[in-house]
């Protein structure tokens, strides 16, 4: 089966370990693909990573990335690929014009983005112009104006995910995280150029307090390296930390078949962390409240045992407490979801009463109720007095 | 089209007048000697003062280099001296008297344990720490101040001085009269530099004629002058202020010149209070820096980062220019990952990395500094 937001096959045990988290990766077949007739200042591979434009000194030029053969060029400020057409970028000349260009041609469509003090351009599933203050964005087929996003601090990078329905606005201080709506649009569009744009194309699903310094969507998660020093990945509006850094980190990208995410330093030394793509697979299923694909992949074996608690973690946060129950294998948090659901009975062949305790010392006053009952046909006498012994040392 | 390098000061400090910097690799330090005789090590990301040595009293300290692979600070100062301290301990290692006259400029070979020095007695020396700073050779050829001399980085066999004679000569170890000599500026060469970078056998040159002129050092002409109203391009856009009327070249003596080992552009200090940033393939002007500290003296570049420092008469700034972040793409499906260096392009892969049988399997964390 494959996952259609991910375009791998994601029923597949995961790999052996080979490398290690943090380490720095051994690269193969390093090569010097010759130079450039100007000084990159920007280096992106297209939609299928068969092209690869670079950008600087006001000029661009499209190489096929394998062998680095001109393709086209030509005067650019700024350059963007679109997500969908193979050939299909975007630039921004020096006369601040964005021109669109269609399997490498030009369309001959061009706009002066008015709507904002336009500074740099990005592409995308649309295009979008920046200023200190907000990103507009406009449509690939008409240049049309679709809608600006105001954001209170400098906008920094626009991140899209494949299916081109979900995009990050990244600035100085926080991140944004949006739904673009493309039905909404083509309806609008249909009907011809509007000045104000499409009404509520995007809509703001979270905002994040934090600064992305890169990052990059697989499926329906939004990987990323924070200015703090972290690899986190934010999924339905939950952020999850993999890994602290020791130094500044760049993201290269996620390898879906390896696993991992690779990052590099700026002297491109190259490190990686395991993720596993079942789990990104199993979280965006969830999140498109798809239980029976994400349950395929659970009971596929594809995600080993020791992430069932990250798991579990993350049903819960999006509120699936019976899930995120069956899914626990640590005896604190089956009880604490317990307690949730108020399932109490799961517990009794796991909880072990030492932790239970603990965590009943945690809990108590909310679930005070609970204990006599619990109580009745659990536990011995014995537990029932160290539960009063200790109870004893709670206001009431 | 300008590079659009955005330059961000990331420190300035007051001090007496800075006569040489120079930038650690790793650390991230800075060195200034001082022409009040003093040495002192800053701290660019906290600001703060690491270490200072009190080298002579009031005699200008002209020239001080980082020796990383010892942990040392070798300097020349006008009492004719060389010193070596330790800068973790504050040790002096080594003092002793090299020349007859001030020394102009200390420049440590990039592997051997060699120190080379010039001086107003007209001479460099060529001294060797691992036999006691034994002198190894002296080489005579100059007829006026020998003002900076510095080791090829491609060829550390041999080396480049620029001297108040107008010209510039290369020498070799072990040969004692000069491979050749540059003629063409009109008055004294304060400066040199080599270009870093495999494509290219330049070498460049500041001096008190205001110009910066840039050598091929293999057929010995001169490929471009860098000076008031004739450099190529010719609107370069003024970030710094102190831009002076339309003029683009320097408009005093020229102190101290750099290629950046990463960027494509040229620093140039000069007695005019400017910086100047200039494209090393157009040699256009790109920015004019002024930080209203006075006469600017020495520039230094960091071999691991775009950081570049300057020193002034009142104190020293560190710059960073333009962004850090590697200029660098990945494609996800393939694990295929093509950055660039400078104007190179490269390609490696991370898939595969896992299986031991790889034909050639390189460690990344290549030194990309040749």
């Amino acid at each position: 089966m494959v996952c259609p937001l991910l375009s791998q096959p994601c029923l597949f045990p995961p790999p052996p370990k080979t490398a290690t988290d943090g380490e720095s990766v051994r690269l193969a077949g390093e090569k010097d693909l010759g130079t450039c007739e100007l000084y990159p200042q920007q280096c992106l591979h297209n939609n299928n990573g068969r092209f690869l434009a670079v950008c600087g000194d006001g000029e661009y030029i499209v190489y096929t990335a394998g062998v680095l053969r001109n393709k086209c060029f030509g005067n650019a400020v700024d350059f963007g690929w679109s997500t969908f057409g193979t050939g299909d970028y975007a630039i921004r000349d020096q006369d601040l014009q964005v021109k669109i260009f269609k399997s490498f041609k030009d369309t001959g469509i061009s706009f002066r983005p008015s709507e904002v003090d336009a500074e740099c351009m990005w592409g995308g599933a649309l295009i979008a112009v920046k200023s200190n203050d907000a990103v507009a964005f406009y449509d690939w087929d008409t240049g049309y104006y679709i809608q600006r996003i105001d954001v209170p601090a400098m906008p920094k990078a626009v991140y899209w995910n494949d299916a081109g329905d979900k995009v990050i606005i990244a600035t100085r201080e926080a991140f944004y995280h949006l739904t673009f709506n493309r039905d909404k649009m083509e309806e609008t569009l249909s009907q011809g150029r509007s000045e104000d744009g499409v009404d509520e194309a995007f809509v703001l699903e979270a905002e994040i307090q934090e600064v992305v310094r890169s990052g990059q969507w697989v499926g329906d998660c939004f990987l990323y390296v924070s200015k703090s020093g972290r690899l986190n990945y934010s999924v339905g509006g939950q952020t999850m930390t993999l890994s602290h850094l020791d130094r500044k980190m760049y993201m290269l990208g996620y390898v879906g078949r390896e696993n991992r995410v690779y990052l590099c330093d700026k002297q491109m030394n190259v490190t990686s962390y395991l993720l596993l793509t079942s789990v990104l697979e199993y979280q965006t299923w969830v999140l498109r409240d798809n239980f029976e694909e994400a349950n395929a992949i659970l009971n596929s074996g594809a995600i080993p045992d020791t992430e069932n608690n990250k798991i579990s973690r993350f049903l819960e946060s999006q509120g699936f407490r019976e899930e995120a129950l069956e899914v626990a294998n640590d005896p604190e948090q089956r009880f604490s979801l317990a307690l949730q659901v108020k399932k109490i009975s799961l517990q009794q062949p796991t909880v072990s009463w030492l932790a239970w305790s603990q965590r009943w010392m945690d809990d108590c006053p909310p679930s005070l109720f609970l204990f006599s009952h619990l109580f009745s046909h659990l536990f011995s006498h014995l537990l029932l007095l160290q539960f009063i012994s200790s109870s004893s040392s709670f206001p009431n | 089209m300008p590079l659009r390098l955005a330059v961000k000061v990331k420190l300035q400090k007051r001090s007496e007048r800075v006569k040489w910097i120079d930038v650690h690799s790793t650390e991230p330090w800075i060195l200034t000697a001082l022409y009040s005789g003093r040495l002192f090590i800053w701290n660019y990301e906290t600001e703060t003062l690491v270490k200072s040595f009190d080298v002579v009293e009031q005699t200008p300290v002209r020239s001080a280099k980082f020796v990383e692979r010892n942990q040392w600070i070798v300097c020349g100062a006008d009492d004719n001296h060389i010193r070596c301290y330790n800068y973790n301990t504050s040790e002096l290692i080594k003092a002793f008297e090299a020349h007859t006259d001030y020394i102009r400029c200390v420049e440590v070979h990039p592997s051997l344990p060699y120190v080379l020095s010039s001086s107003d007695d007209m001479s460099i020396k060529l001294w060797n720490w691992d036999r006691n700073w034994d002198l190894m050779q002296t080489f005579e050829g100059h007829i006026h101040y020998v003002m900076q001399v510095k080791f090829n980085p491609k060829d550390s066999n041999t080396f480049a001085s620029a001297s108040l004679d107008r010209t510039i000569k290369v020498w070799g170890i072990g040969s004692a009269t000069p491979h050749f000599t540059l003629q063409g500026h009109d008055k004294g060469v304060n400066c040199l530099d080599y270009y870093p970078g495999a494509d290219k056998p330049y070498l460049m040159s500041g001096a008190d004629d205001y110009k910066v002129k840039v050598w091929d050092y293999q057929t010995k002409a001169c490929v471009a002058t860098l000076e008031s109203g004739a450099a190529k391009g010719g609107d370069g856009f003024d970030s710094g202020g102190g831009g002076v009327g339309g003029a683009v070249g320097h408009t005093a003596n020229v102190s101290s010149v750099a290629f950046h080992p990463k960027l494509p552009v040229i620093i140039t200090a000069s007695e005019d209070n400017t910086v100047r940033v200039w494209h090393s393939t157009t040699y256009r002007l790109e920015s004019t820096l002024n930080y209203r500290l006075e006469r600017a003296w020495t520039v230094a570049v960091s071999a691991n980062s775009q950081k570049i420092a300057v020193g002034f008469d009142e104190g020293a700034v560190v710059l960073k220019l333009g962004k850090e972040r590697p200029i660098v793409s990945m494609d996800s499906k393939s694990g295929k990952f093509i950055w660039v260096r400078t104007n190179e392009i490269l390609m490696a892969s991370v898939r595969g990395s896992s299986k031991v049988s790889v034909g050639f399997v390189v460690l990344c964390g290549l030194n990309f500094m040749s």
